[in-house]
């Protein structure tokens, strides 16, 4: 690029209005008033709520990745803990009062069964009263 | 206490209203960035988003050790910047393509029967024909006033290499618009 067309640039930035004349000077005229123009390019009008919305979103999620593990550290301390506890307590685990129900075997099943049959009775009733 | 420097502390106390003025005061810079260095128009929304909530992530660690625009201009060209990377969309640089010049003067316009329309939306479709470097230089200081100085600290050009940026791109354009109007038509 040559010496002569950089001080002309900068002698039409300097002054849009001047007298310089010819081709060259015509046409930077023409670039220096275009180049002032906004790019047509343009964000959706809520853009700034999208965003907002979306730092909401990820603070939420960040705040429930911490209740969960907060929620894994208590249930590990607690496993750890009954596990301390049956160790230092020699703890032995027996069926204690529900021993007597060995004898009754026949009236657990028909309780379980006769409690499933009503909580399906139950469902499909609400079913056909409610939808 | 400036302006700037009141927006930034509220938005670090979690005032999401003090954002959103901040991301409406901006969204043009970081638009013009995005939409010169990357021609996809369904990235660019995206990454301008990407910006912004980069921007509030780091908004912390922003000392006025700039202008805020500056600052928030450098995430954006960057950022862009790594889009292509990642993408392996070449940026194409006048000194590796000699041929470009000539190319760039010669090339027929596609909507040549347009000739009557203004001459300066014609210039406006040439600069987005420009490497991405040149259209982009070329926005920051005509479009968002910036000096040779930020425009290098965004971009991480030297001062001397920003100004011939700009000289280069703007002498390609006049070639362009001179080959458009003729040059006897304006002799």
């Amino acid at each position: 690029m040559k010496s002569s067309d950089i001080l002309l640039q900068e002698s039409i930035e300097r002054d849009r209005t001047g007298t310089t004349n010819g081709p060259d000077a015509i046409a930077y005229k023409i670039v220096f008033n275009a180049l002032e123009k906004q790019p047509s390019f343009s964000l959706h009008p809520s853009f700034a709520e999208k965003i907002i919305q979306k730092i909401k979103d990820a603070k939420e999620g960040q705040s429930h990745r911490r209740d969960l593990i907060w929620l894994g550290l208590g249930l590990c301390a607690f496993i750890m803990a009954s596990i301390f506890v049956i160790l230092v307590t020699n703890l032995k685990f027996t069926l204690g009062v529900f021993t007597f129900l060995s004898n009754y075997g026949g009236l657990v099943f028909f309780a379980i069964v006769l409690v499933g049959v009503l909580q399906l009775v139950e469902k499909i009733l609400l079913k056909r009263i409610f939808f | 206490m400036t302006e700037d420097e009141a927006i930034i502390s509220r938005i670090i106390k979690g005032d999401m209203e003090s954002f959103g003025q901040l991301i409406k005061r901006h969204e043009r810079l970081v638009g013009h960035m995005i939409s010169r260095l990357v021609k996809i128009k369904e990235d660019q929304e995206e990454l301008c988003q990407d910006v912004f909530l980069k921007v509030h992530e780091k908004l912390g660690e922003f000392h006025f050790q700039s202008r805020l625009s500056t600052w928030i201009a450098t995430i954006a060209y960057r950022h862009a910047i790594n889009h292509l990377r990642k993408k392996r969309i070449p940026m194409s640089d006048l000194d590796e393509d000699k041929e470009f010049k000539e190319r760039f003067v010669d090339q027929g316009d596609l909507e040549e029967d347009l000739a009557d329309r203004d001459i300066e939306e014609k210039v406006k479709k040439y600069i987005d024909q420009l490497p991405a470097h040149y259209s982009t230089v070329l926005t920051l200081y005509h479009v968002d006033g910036m000096s040779y100085s930020e425009i290098g600290k965004i971009t991480g050009m030297p001062e001397g290499t920003v100004k011939n940026y700009l000289f280069r791109a703007r002498n390609l354009l006049k070639e362009k618009v001179l080959k458009h109007l003729g040059k006897e038509e304006i002799r």
